[in-house]
């Protein structure tokens, strides 16, 4: 592979891509991203690949994989050339069919499409899809483009274009205004204005100085970081080359968790090729601006997404926040006590689009104060449970139900955390509010790195606290005091409630060591923690005060307080609950209405979950 | 040189020094614990939290580790928010730690008690997790031969491996810095043991009197870094000895004569004093 000089030979190279032709004609697409490739789509590639070939076709058709589409719950996805069509949950038994009806008769296999749930009607094409057409897919949308292990691809569809235009016709500067003007934040939780950020990093004295793109996502449930690393490698590089270039930077950091294996492979893959295209090192297409980035993986902990914690672990020393924190900032004293800018990976993914396409256009998308769009990892009890990209200021309302699809089940919504663990559950009154930084912020919750939890009925308000609490408690370094000293007291309060020795008094002693923990822990993760405590406090005290006054858990979830029995009128003795019981508690002859005995339940909850009268009652 | 206000009076430092530092300038006391001079600051107990005031930006910060970096910021060191959340810190670890003297005597003083938090230690833990011994050992000894390991509440300081391990000298700087008296060195049978770290160390012993000194590998090492300042090495002698032979030195001296030289029978006594000696060694 020849090495790029200038932009020039970059457009040079796109076309001979283009002129390559893979994309016409017929061409097959699956999703393998981490989701797909666990509902089993490498099979799907390896049957499509086989029998490809065993058909000698004249014209070669082409497997392609794919990133991460957003609607893993449909998964593994697969769209095939000619027609664009899309097919959901494919298994290795379709592939003789796809090829026979679509490749080669380009007709679509009607049992494979989507149906869409309101109308019953198939849905051939992708972005005709509910789930996709509420969507803005600024940044995800190239996921499903290209094979992330193939720069030919990022190329082919324009990538590094941005690069090229900055290097060759914006001053750092400018590239900065850009930034400035398109509105963006950081989109890894904290909101700081990107462009801001940049600025405050070039004016800073010191060098070299360093970027780290913070690829630590750590929120259970939430996977867009991920994604997009998985997916879209380049599209993450370009952004960080850029804002090297913008900012004066020498080296750069993929802070990346370990746990990520195929983000990692397909990062460490990319990088590799992006070093021989003479897209990162010595002279960058000619510009005379020098860059290396590498990869730097994590060991896990939650607490290395905070930045310092996150420079200490960068070091080789421990992962937990620095004891000097701020000021001064990363931006002034970072890395090695040098300027460093760290972004977030959804950040940095929006940077090529807004530097290619305007800091203006990027601008009016979005609210007042939050632009541009945002992705969030829906999941829990909605419908269409994947990765979403919308536009900021979308309400909640839209989110779940439109795009989301409603909670499934005939279900009611209770309640979604927003944020991850350190975010804030939300009730059904807030639905209408937009997603905005500070409308979340206000409603006692956050927009944290986009992770979206829903909850139906059947959720434990208290239990859903205890749950996330338990996560961050886990997490804590335990460094400071008030988190991990804090932290485990407000868990044991809660153990309490649940398991219904709670005290009235014991809602206050929780609030009080909230206040605590926000004021005076050392780092966001102790400042943060007791969100879903106190927000679940302020929408859902009544829930709290059930469990402690009538000992009594209203969703039935808290086993110590529930008891299962069966609804003698409802059950018609299907047997059911019986085959599937684990303790062996529900019995009795055929035909008749079984026992359930209450010594041998262990209120697993499986029983209710197979009835289909609704007849095991939860008391 | 910047100017901030702390508790109403205004001060002049130089810019990046920190609240704590500031503070005690003007003779106003931060409680710390996990403070020291001699350390890099470190932010974990959370007693010396302050109110600042960045130009109407209000928030809690720890005094130790916050740098003053421009003129117009106002500290206030005793606002009910501030005691609460001190408070509130010495509360949380009183119950991991009820047994420790320096958190009692606060607690008292504050009028703190841990009645109504449901976690309460037995009493057997002693340390409060402050770091002085982790960072005194890897910034003043050099030797990073304790850390903090696990996370969390499992969090707890120990050697690599909580084993035995040779990067301990037993200089037992962690001992004499720590606040709880956690960190327990002892004497047994001539050699220096700080079960803690599971160290058990052979010591050099007084070349006048035979007691152990000082552990042996310490003083090869301090031995080495004296040689490279080019200070000579002297023979080791126990504190005692050092003493006893310093005032004989002292008074052998010449001394001005003002009369007989009999008339001074102390001199007699100190020049006796190493056959006291003698006689321990004996023993």
């Amino acid at each position: 592979m020849k090495t790029l000089k200038s932009a020039e030979e970059l457009e040079v190279r796109r076309e001979q891509i283009a002129g390559a032709g893979h994309r016409e004609g017929a061409s097959v697409a699956v999703c393998c991203g981490t989701g797909c490739s666990a509902s089993g789509a490498r099979e799907v590639v390896a049957a499509f690949e086989e029998q490809l070939l065993q058909r000698e076709l004249e014209v070669p058709v082409l497997t392609r994989i794919t990133g991460c589409h957003g609607f893993c719950e449909q998964g593994p996805l697969v769209v095939v050339e000619p027609g664009n069509i899309f097919y959901c949950r494919v298994e290795p038994e379709d592939v003789p069919e796809i090829i026979e009806r679509t490749v080669l008769g380009a007709e679509a296999v009607e049992r494979l499409l989507y149906v869409d749930p309101v109308s019953g009607e198939p849905v051939q094409q992708e972005a005709e899809v509910p789930f996709y057409r509420g969507q803005k897919r600024l940044t995800l949308g190239w996921n499903g483009q290209i094979s992330p292990h193939r720069i030919e691809d990022y190329v082919g569809v324009g990538g590094y274009r941005a690069l090229a235009g900055a290097l060759g016709s914006l001053s750092p500067e400018q590239v900065i205004a850009n930034i400035k003007e398109s509105g963006l934040r950081g989109r890894g939780g904290g909101g700081f204005p990107a462009g801001r950020k940049w600025e405050l990093c070039r004016r800073a004295t010191g060098e070299p100085k360093y970027l780290i793109c913070n690829a630590d996502e750590g929120d259970p449930g939430c996977f867009q970081d991920r994604s997009l690393l998985e997916g879209n490698p380049h599209l993450v590089i370009e952004g960080a080359i850029i804002a090297a270039y913008a900012v004066g930077a020498a080296k750069g950091f993929i802070y990346v968790r370990n746990e990520y294996p195929l983000a990692v492979e397909h990062a460490g893959i990319a990088l590799v090729q992006a070093r021989e295209w003479g897209l990162l090192g010595e002279d960058i297409l000619g510009s005379g601006f020098d860059f290396e980035l590498q990869l730097t993986r994590g060991g896990g902990a939650f607490v290395c997404g905070e930045e310092t914690a996150l420079i200490s672990s960068i070091e080789g020393l421990s992962g937990e926040p620095n004891p000097r924190p701020r000021p001064p900032y990363p931006v002034e004293k970072g890395l090695w006590g040098k300027p460093t800018l760290i972004n977030n990976v959804k950040t940095l993914a929006a940077v090529p689009l807004i530097t290619e396409r305007g800091g203006a256009w990027y601008g009016q998308i979005g609210t007042a104060a939050s632009k541009g769009t945002m992705i969030f990892s829906l999941t829990g009890k909605v419908n269409n449970t994947g990765l979403v990209e919308v536009p900021m200021g979308m309400t909640l309302q839209q989110l779940i139900y439109e795009i989301g699809g409603g909670i499934p089940g005939g279900k009611e919504f209770k309640a979604v955390q927003t944020g991850g663990p350190a975010g804030g559950c939300l009730p059904a009154s807030k639905l209408d509010l937009p997603l905005d930084y500070e409308k979340l912020t206000e409603a006692g919750s956050i927009m944290g790195s986009g992770g979206m939890i829903v909850m139906d009925e059947r959720t434990c308000m208290v239990d859903v606290a205890r749950y996330f609490l338990s996560f961050t408690v886990d997490e804590s370094c335990g460094k400071c005091t008030p988190c991990r000293e804090g932290g485990r007291q407000m868990m044991a309060y809660l153990d309490e409630i649940t398991a219904g020795r709670g005290k009235p008094e014991y809602l206050e002693r929780l609030r009080e060591l909230a206040a605590a923990m926000q004021a005076g822990s050392l780092c966001a993760l102790g400042r943060l923690a007791p969100n879903p405590v106190l927000t679940t406090l302020r929408y859902f005290e009544d829930e709290y005060r059930v469990h402690i006054e009538e000992r009594r858990c209203p969703a039935g979830v808290c086993k110590e307080l529930i008891t299962y029995s069966i609804d003698e009128e409802a059950c018609t003795a299907c047997r059911r609950c019986n085959r599937h019981c684990p303790t062996g508690a529900i019995s009795g002859p055929k035909k008749e209405v079984p026992r359930l005995d209450p010594e041998l339940c262990i209120r697993c909850g499986i029983c209710r979950d197979v009835c289909r009268f609704d007849a095991i009652v939860v008391q | 040189m910047i100017e901030v206000k702390i508790d109403g009076q205004r001060v002049a430092v130089a810019a990046g020094t920190t609240i704590l530092a500031a503070a005690r300038r003007l003779g106003l006391e931060i409680p710390t614990l996990c403070h020291h001079e001699a350390l890099e600051p470190f932010g974990a107990c959370r007693l010396c939290l302050v109110a600042l005031d960045e130009g109407g930006r209000q928030s809690i910060v720890a005094a130790c580790n916050y740098p003053l970096e421009r003129s117009g910021l106002s500290v206030e060191t005793g606002t009910p928010a501030v005691w609460q959340a001190r408070k509130m810190s010495l509360k949380l670890l009183l119950a991991r730690c009820p047994g420790v003297k320096v958190l009692q005597d606060l607690a008292r003083q504050w009028r703190v008690d841990t009645a109504d938090l449901l976690l309460t230690g037995d009493g057997e833990e002693e340390c409060i997790l402050c770091g002085l011994c982790v960072r005194v050992c890897r910034e003043v000894i050099g030797k990073n031969a304790i850390s903090f390991v696990y996370r969390g509440a499992e969090r707890k300081v120990s050697t690599p491996f909580d084993a035995e391990t040779d990067l301990c000298l037993g200089c037992a700087a962690c001992a004499y810095l720590c606040p709880t008296g956690a960190i327990k060195v002892r004497e047994e049978a001539g050699r220096l043991l700080i079960d803690r770290w599971h160290s058990d160390l052979e010591q050099a012993l007084c070349s006048e009197c035979g007691r152990p000194v000082v552990p042996a590998e310490l003083l090869v090492q301090m031995r080495e870094k004296a040689a490279e300042e080019g200070v000579p090495g002297e023979e080791l002698l126990c504190l005692r000895c050092r003493r006893m032979r310093a005032a004989a030195a002292a008074t052998a001296l010449p001394v001005p004569q003002y009369g007989p030289a009999d008339s001074f029978p102390a001199r007699r006594s100190s020049r006796e004093e190493p056959d006291v000696n003698q006689a321990r060694k004996g023993k």
